[in-house]
């Protein structure tokens, strides 16, 4: 009988706590990038579009943004299956179970402060290979944050999202009865590595996949980490917004909120593909 | 599927009823002159007891300090103010009056501001002060506003908009145990980064960009030739020859120049672990603090680019819609006063140059500024006076500050 009023307290309560902001933010975005509101907009244009795609700088800043976040979770969803396969009950109890949970406690600012210590030319680390004689002077330490490979930005994202897919994964292989899966084929012949490889990396992957496209986005949006430990050119899609935003010049700011819209309509898309690969796998 | 289809409809109403909205939004800048026909004493009764927001950069502990512990405690015994400091700087504070603004708001957060340049250029342009009010500062009486460093900020006429607070001076900062000679002019750097690569770099943030402005003035042989309002011939005429000499010395930079640090902080951090030989600060008093704090070796000394120092004054102002501007203009007036000014050029304190005219100044005023610590470290305040240039134009900071981008860090 109280089926109908729930629904409609439910869509409610999602509109106005959840879409009614996003919606309002995405539409004064749109209205700004137009020239439709803004104190220095004198009415619909769309000159700051032009301006912002007359150059390469948004293509190479969406690519670059994507292809960090692939990086850093490619490598991280390896080394946490790599992980939680080899090691499949020990994050259920004991000291790991509270150690991975540690960098999560890292807020994203701290960690790229503590990277960029560690990792710079005259970091710790550059000061304990020089020390050790690895080095014969700290400038000789190559290059690990602002560097062209972006290896402090990958390494530090990886550190942030470790724990999460390993937790994920630990959580999945209890979940789905990988155990159980397990024993069945090896009953039936199969060796350790087709175990592996045909039967428990499949399915944790299949499952794990809205996830990793949710912690796509997630990546695609971060901030302080590439600010300070990429370099100065090419930069993510968020740096790039938030220099249009609130650098010097106060023309800037309508191309500001296009890049935003851009970041705001690829984070929708994403969203989509990940709602209908989760809704895909619970129909199976 | 008609639900579905109904909240679709609904969805879309609210976008553009959100966008509508926001189109309607009132962008009335509101003066209220009606204030300035009250007298002082007016002025201060209307302002007891009550609460003033003051936004500001909380980036120098011994300048918070100096705050928290001096000119708090202070406005409140004396004026029965409450200061309440929040912290913002440069964008932030024109992106809070702008989005007020932009939201029609008619009392704003915040009830002054200390900014300076390229704010107060950007925060006249959507006419975000209010004002004129330093004519009603009876401290206004120790400030030579006529002193080009006080009546121009960035070439651009205060007129009544701003008060000033503290001056500061451009300078470089070397590590004397590790660069001998130091080199001054563009040609002296040229063999300096060529002789030892990898020890300079220039923060993408003001003191980076003054830097490159200094060396657009060195280009145009004196700021005679860059004063007055921004002119476009002469940009293009100096700016390429400024992108020339980066762009064939850059391989001699930090990073071989395929990098620059986001901030001036990075750079201090870094000249103070030995992995630059050059910082940059507007204080004259930086390296004293820099040596105190640790950061900075005891060798450390400070240098005027051949330029000359890049002087520019920093304000406090009143957003337009500041809901406590008596509290603004009796605090405001307060930090003006010769005491408080002292109190600020404590080495200790806040450290920088007052802005009053020390002629102006009563005997016990002028007796007690003389008796405060002289700096050991850096340069005094007459030898850097002896060599201060005024500010260029704004533009020319946001046309340096777009096109480093676009002609140096964007080429290969």
């Amino acid at each position: 009988m109280f089926k109908p009023f729930n629904k409609t307290f439910n869509f409610s309560i999602l509109l106005l706590f959840t879409l009614l902001p996003l919606l309002a933010g995405l539409g004064y975005a749109i209205a700004y990038s137009f020239g439709l509101v803004g104190v220095l907009n004198k009415g619909f244009t769309l000159e700051n579009w032009k301006i912002l795609f007359s150059t390469s700088e948004v293509y190479i800043s969406v690519l670059y943004t994507s292809w960090l976040a692939f990086a850093s979770l490619s490598i991280c969803i390896f080394i946490s299956l790599a992980v939680v396969l080899a090691f499949p009950t020990k994050f259920k109890s004991g000291i790991f179970s509270y150690l991975v949970y540690m960098p999560l406690a890292f807020p994203s600012i701290v960690a790229a402060f503590f990277f960029f210590q560690f990792l710079s030319n005259a970091g710790i680390l550059a000061r304990l290979c020089y020390q050790l004689g690895i080095i014969s002077q700290i400038s000789d330490f190559p290059n690990l944050v602002n560097d062209s490979y972006h290896i402090g930005i990958i390494s530090t994202q990886t550190f942030l999202s470790l724990p999460f897919f390993i937790l994920l994964y630990a959580s999945l292989y209890q979940a789905e009865k990988l155990e159980d899966y397990q024993k069945l084929a090896y009953a039936l012949g199969a060796s350790k590595k087709q175990t592996i490889f045909k039967i428990s990396i499949p399915i944790l992957l299949k499952r794990s996949l809205p996830s990793i496209i949710i912690y796509f986005i997630f990546k695609l949006g971060s901030y302080e980490v590439p600010l300070l430990l990429g370099k100065s050119s090419p930069e993510t899609i968020s740096v790039l917004a938030v220099r249009k935003l609130q650098k010097f010049n106060l023309l800037d700011i309508p191309q500001g909120y296009a890049v935003a819209v851009i970041y705001a309509f690829l984070v929708l898309i994403l969203l989509f593909i990940a709602f209908k690969k989760s809704k895909h796998q619970y129909e199976v | 599927m008609i639900n579905r289809k109904k909240n679709i409809i609904l969805l879309s109403f609210l976008f553009i009823g959100s966008v509508i909205n926001a189109c309607k939004q009132n962008q009335s800048n509101t003066q209220q002159d009606s204030l300035m026909t009250q007298s002082w004493e007016e002025i201060e009764q209307k302002a007891k007891g009550t609460t003033v927001v003051f936004m500001k950069y909380l980036g120098d502990k011994k300048a918070n300090k100096h705050i928290d512990e001096y000119v708090v405690p202070t406005v409140l015994k004396r004026y029965g103010i409450t200061l309440k400091i929040i912290p913002g700087q440069g964008n932030e504070i024109v992106n809070s009056i702008m989005t007020e603004q932009e939201a029609g708001l008619a009392e704003g957060q915040t009830d002054m501001v200390w900014i300076n340049g390229e704010t107060f250029y950007q925060l006249q342009q959507i006419k975000g002060l209010y004002g004129p009010f330093t004519d009603k500062l009876p401290n206004s009486k120790y400030i030579n506003y006529e002193d080009p460093i006080i009546k121009y900020d960035f070439q651009q006429a205060i007129n009544g908009y701003e008060a000033p607070w503290g001056k500061a001076s451009f300078i470089g900062i070397t590590d004397s145990a590790r660069v001998k000679n130091i080199p001054q002019s563009m040609q002296d750097f040229e063999a300096y980064w060529k002789a030892h690569p990898g020890k300079f770099t220039i923060p993408l943030d003001f003191s980076g960009y003054t830097l490159l402005k200094s060396w657009l003035v060195e280009i145009a042989g004196g700021i005679k030739e860059l004063d007055g309002d921004f002119n476009q011939e002469k940009y293009d005429k100096y700016a390429p020859q400024l992108w020339d000499f980066i762009n064939r010395n850059k391989k001699y930079f930090w990073k071989s120049g395929s990098t620059f640090p986001a901030s001036n902080v990075t750079v201090s951090q870094m000249f103070g672990s030995g992995e630059l030989d050059f910082a940059f600060s507007f204080g004259i008093t930086a390296i004293d603090k820099g040596i105190k704090e640790g950061l900075f070796p005891a060798t450390s000394k400070a240098f005027v680019f051949k330029a000359g120092s890049i002087h520019n004054t920093s304000y406090l102002g009143i957003p337009y819609n500041a809901p406590n501007k008596e509290g603004a203009l009796v605090v405001i007036n307060f930090l003006l006063s010769p005491e408080a000014q002292i109190e600020k050029s404590d080495i200790n304190n806040s450290g920088g140059m007052p802005v009053f005219d020390y002629q102006k100044l009563e005997k016990q005023w002028q007796d007690q500024y003389q008796a405060l610590p002289k700096i050991k470290y850096g340069m005094s305040e007459e030898a850097i006076q002896e060599k201060a240039i005024k500010e260029t134009h704004s533009q020319y900071m946001i046309n340096v500050a777009a096109d480093f981008r676009t002609q140096v860090i964007e080429k290969p």
